[in-house]
């Protein structure tokens, strides 16, 4: 994105007492581009923004920049200059409450950078990690996954300690990842790999406590097996040990951990994600519920619920045996929510295949294979269970249905596919904010409307504050301009009008209702 | 003046002090037909420039001088001027004074406009307009300082400073030598941008040394035009001083907000104005910025300096035993404060609604009976309130930033962060707490009938038919 640069002189009123304002245009002569931009992260919450500018050449293979760090209110609070290779850029930043940190992705030097910075705006240190040319493919692949807008996707912010950044990795047809750990207040470093073995080991960052880190290993023998294994594992956050490596088996069941989050006031987590029979296969066969646990710091599970399909969900609505709900699909979770009476809210959204019109033709006239069927997104679903983990209630939020095309969606199950479909932003859903202020939380999802004074893209907010769930919406849908919704502070979302014809970024700030 | 009048005169004035003292304040009203009499004189005087403009760079003036004209435009787009007679009859004669003791002096093409902006600052836009605004005014202590403001502001435009500062940008951004620069430096490949930015510094840093020069010699011109006029060239010092202590407020700035905003039934939550621990504690840590660098880009000298220049220049005048007051101080006091009232009007209706309620909330404790002050909190409550319920609370306050007070960041913080169910809740608190003292008044009236309805009660239609009783008319937002 081009912005107009530089200078503008006040001219005009000759004031009695007024301050410099020192500007001058010099129009089609020069310019500045945003090479990047994006939230700054603690947590999920959004502390302030980074736009990195790309401000002149210094030669041929080296440009100067200009880092500007705003507050959440975007406020500049900070404009670092550097001069860096011409094809760097900015991928993610995070701040850990007392320092700020940014990665940096260097292609031709084939080279990660994490550059922490203090809050007096200065480089206090910087990490290198070389990248092998065998992982450069797994990190463009990473690099086009879709996050939650709230979440981080590599770098994942530890209170006042530093950071952690998970990087996906691939070794000739075996894939791998790694974990490192970059101190912020004293230059200290560690990595973990998952020992060898799996050919294909995948993993998910679940949260961490003060001292733990929690991850969800998915890991097969074989690249092409269906065969998966899901592992919680639990690495020491002061020197990169192995807690715990649990292999999620029990009570003749195989667990599928989705989201995990620290228990307010004890040392305990909470993990929640869908269970299968044991003699079942982990993502390619039908789930039979959702489960919900508590760990212990040695990954051992203190307390533990199931909700199937069939006794429990099917209570509140029409479901078969499999999963499916009438109407809406099967079930994908995004997030799991604690709120105020000690219960928990669970989000999640509908899925289903369906016949693809598109991709039938496609097949007939190509002569050749083609996927004929689709994924249908559906509604938003809201499930909220007690302290006891006992559900309470289940309540449907209709939107209109979504579809995606793309290969694979015929040989794969349909939860495979979900996960790949999360992975790749194609859910409604956006982000969830919970707010420590007014005591609640917002669930974020979008929309298109097609109702008789609107038709467009819809940001839909449900609100859960004392113990009192509300809905709003905002139309995101302007002439003469492109919206976008962007994470903002608590309660609110910032959004940007880019106008196609004058060239211009607006940004501004909404409060949820 | 005749004794009647002159009765007549006392009497208003009177009642108007008191009014704001112990009743109600009635905002002024906006003369349309004024406004547009104005801006017509301003249009026909936009038309001559342009159509005298010749010479070199022609095209680039005229594009300016059509800048020009938009920014004097937008005070009337706005509806900045007061345009009621008292006002403007009053500033007219200040004008007259300087007028009658400086004949040779051509005053034909001046337009004295009196802003409603809070900012406290004076202007000459060059081509006759020369705006004194509200904000500046109220922060004053005599006529004699009122004096100097506007003789300084006449002084720019009669030492033609607006259209020579014009001249001189574009001579210096047109010159052979910045057009050549320009244009080897666009088929630069390398380090265009930093040597662009160093052209565009020279030039800024040129200009911003000729605007220094001129307010001197403003300065300066404006002790001349003062002279005979019979104010004391003194206060022309404290004007100054005055002007060095303006970002201070002229109230108490304890905005007593959880006090203001709690009931017996509603508890306000200290987490609403609780200072965030985010990247914003960057901003304070942050080293100075070049020294040189901002003096060199500052349009005005230094206020010590100007006091220095201004003493020296007094120090040589003889005869100094002019009055701080000439024209009538107590219409004087009773324009101050009446634009205090005035600022935060045009603030509300303008959609500065946080600023409106950050002065009105600063006024309540000076004048703890006025009605209006009430009514305006309540007015600016309930106006966030439907913005935020449509999405756009945006478009009507500030956002909290290192820049403001903590009293003013702490307000800011309430509005962004508190949610609309508990922001009908602060309204109602609010309306409910003073109703027994002003449900009489018809602001007031007009504020239950709108916290009626956002809280969904019945009263609201008994509201409505006690209002339509009471003033004979549906109430209007």
């Amino acid at each position: 994105m081009k912005v107009s640069f530089l200078l503008f002189v006040s001219l005009f009123a000759l004031s009695f007492g007024s301050k410099a304002t020192p500007n001058l245009t010099f129009d089609k002569v020069n310019s500045i581009y945003i090479r990047s931009s994006g939230p700054i992260l603690q947590g999920n919450e959004v502390k302030g923004y980074f736009f990195f500018y790309q401000t002149d050449k210094i030669d041929k293979k080296t440009r100067q920049y200009s880092l500007n760090i705003t507050d959440e209110f975007l406020n500049v609070v900070k404009e670092v200059k550097m001069v860096d290779n011409a094809k760097v850029s900015l991928l993610e930043s995070s701040f850990d409450g007392q320092s700020l940190v940014f990665l940096f992705y260097n292609p031709e030097e084939d080279e990660l950078t994490y550059k922490v910075y203090g809050l007096d705006g200065n480089e206090r240190m910087n990490y290198s990690r070389p990248v092998d040319k065998k992982d450069k493919q797994m990190l463009g692949q990473a690099l086009q996954l879709s996050q939650e807008g709230t979440e981080s996707q590599f770098i994942k912010p530890l209170q006042n300690k530093g950071f952690v950044s998970i990087i996906p990795l691939k070794d000739g047809k075996d894939y791998s990842w790694e974990m490192n750990f970059y101190g912020s207040g004293a230059k200290k470093q560690w990595s973990y790999a998952p020992e060898e073995g799996a050919k294909f080991s995948t993993v998910a960052y679940l949260g961490n406590s003060d001292s733990i880190a929690f991850l969800e290993v998915l890991q097969r023998e074989k690249l092409l097996s269906k065969n998966n294994e899901s592992h919680l594992l639990g690495i020491n956050l002061f020197n990169g040990r192995k807690l715990f490596d649990v292999l999620l088996e029990q009570d003749g069941y195989k667990f599928l951990p989705m989201n995990a989050i620290p228990i307010e006031g004890k040392s305990e987590f909470l993990v929640f994600g869908q269970y299968y029979d044991g003699e079942d296969r982990v993502l390619a066969d039908q789930s039979q519920g959702l489960f919900i646990m508590t760990v212990d710091q040695k990954g051992k599970a203190i307390n533990k619920k199931y909700l199937s399909w069939t006794k429990e969900l099917s209570k509140f609505v029409n479901i078969g045996s499999n999963g499916k709900v009438e109407d809406i699909g099967f079930l994908y979770c995004h997030k799991i929510i604690p709120v105020d009476d000690g219960g928990y809210v669970i989000i999640a959204e509908g899925y289903k295949k369906a016949a693809s019109a598109l991709g039938i033709a496609s097949a007939v006239l190509a002569q050749r294979y083609q996927s004929v069927t689709k994924m249908v997104i559906t509604d938003l679903v809201w499930l909220q269970v007690k302290p006891n983990f006992t559900l309470e209630k289940i309540k449907i939020y209709s939107k209109n249905k979504n579809s995606i095309e793309f290969g694979g969606t015929d040989v794969n199950s349909a939860a495979s596919v979900a996960a790949f479909i999360k992975a790749y932003g194609g859910f409604d859903y956006s982000f969830t904010q919970k707010d420590d202020v007014n005591k609640g939380f917002v669930v974020g999802y979008v929309d298109y409307e097609k109702s008789d004074g609107n038709k467009g893209l819809v940001f839909n907010a449900i609100s859960y504050f004392n113990k009192k769930v509300t809905t709003d919406k905002i139309n995101l849908t302007t002439k003469g301009s492109r919206t976008y919704v962007y994470p903002a502070k608590p309660g609110n979302i910032m959004i940007m009008e880019y106008s196609k014809k004058q060239k211009t970024m607006d940004l501004r700030f909404e409060k949820l209702n | 003046m005749y004794p009647k009048t002159l009765f007549c005169f006392i009497f208003i004035l009177v009642q108007s002090l008191a009014l704001c003292q112990t009743n109600a304040y009635k905002p002024l009203q906006v003369d349309s037909g004024i406004l547009n009499k104005m801006l017509q004189q301003a249009n026909k005087q936009y038309q001559q420039d342009l159509a005298t403009v010749s010479g070199e760079w022609t095209k680039e003036k005229k594009a300016l001088l059509v800048q020009r004209f938009a920014a004097v435009k937008h005070l009337f787009d706005d509806k900045q001027p007061l345009t009621d007679t008292l006002v403007t009859a009053y500033f007219y004669r200040l004008l007259s004074v300087v007028k009658k003791s400086n004949k040779t002096y051509d005053f034909s093409k001046i337009r004295l406009v009196v802003s409603s902006s809070y900012i406290p600052n004076a202007a000459s836009y060059g081509e006759g307009t020369i705006v004194f605004n509200a904000g500046l005014f109220c922060r004053l202590q005599n006529e004699a300082q009122a004096a100097f403001v506007l003789c300084h502001e006449l002084a720019h435009y009669f030492l033609n400073h607006s259209n020579k500062q014009i001249d001189s940008y574009l001579s210096s951004l047109y010159s052979k030598e910045t057009q050549a620069q320009l244009k080897h430096l666009n088929h630069e490949e390398y380090n265009k941008n930093a040597r662009l930015e160093k052209l565009a510094t020279t030039i800024v840093f040129g200009s911003k040394r000729h605007n220094r020069l001129h307010e001197s010699q403003s300065d300066s011109m404006a002790i001349v035009l003062m002279q005979k006029t019979g104010f004391d060239l003194n206060e022309s010092i404290h004007c100054l001083e005055v002007l060095d202590s303006v970002d201070s407020y002229k109230y108490n700035n304890t905005l007593e907000l959880k006090q203001r905003f709690s009931s017996d039934t509603f508890a306000f939550r200290d987490a609403w104005i609780k200072k965030q621990t985010g990247l914003g504690v960057m901003a304070s840590t942050l080293e100075k910025s070049d020294s040189i660098r901002e003096d060199s880009l500052r349009t005005h000298p230094d206020i010590p300096q100007r006091i220095h220049a201004i003493k020296t220049m007094l120090s040589s005048i003889q005869s100094n035993k002019g009055k701080a007051f000439l024209i009538d101080a107590a219409l004087f006091k009773k324009l101050q404060a009446d634009f205090d009232f005035e600022m935060i009007e045009y603030c509300y209706q303008s959609n500065q609604v946080s600023r409106a309620l950050l002065y009105s909330l600063q006024m309540l404790t000076a004048f703890p009976e006025n009605s209006y002050l009430y009514s305006m909190t309540g007015k600016c409550l309930v106006k966030c309130y439907y913005k935020q319920k449509e999405h756009h609370l945006d478009d009507i306050t500030e956002r909290p930033s290192p820049t403001f007070d903590e009293a003013y960041s702490s307000l800011l913080r309430m509005l962004n962060t508190i949610r609309l169910d508990d922001l009908a809740q602060v309204s109602d608190v609010w309306a409910q707490k003073y109703r027994s003292r002003f449900e009489n008044d018809e602001g007031y009236l007009f504020l239950l009938i709108e916290n009626a309805g956002i809280n969904n009660r019945a009263e609201k239609q008994e509201l409505i038919n006690r209002y339509q009783n009471l003033f004979a008319r549906r109430p209007k937002p």
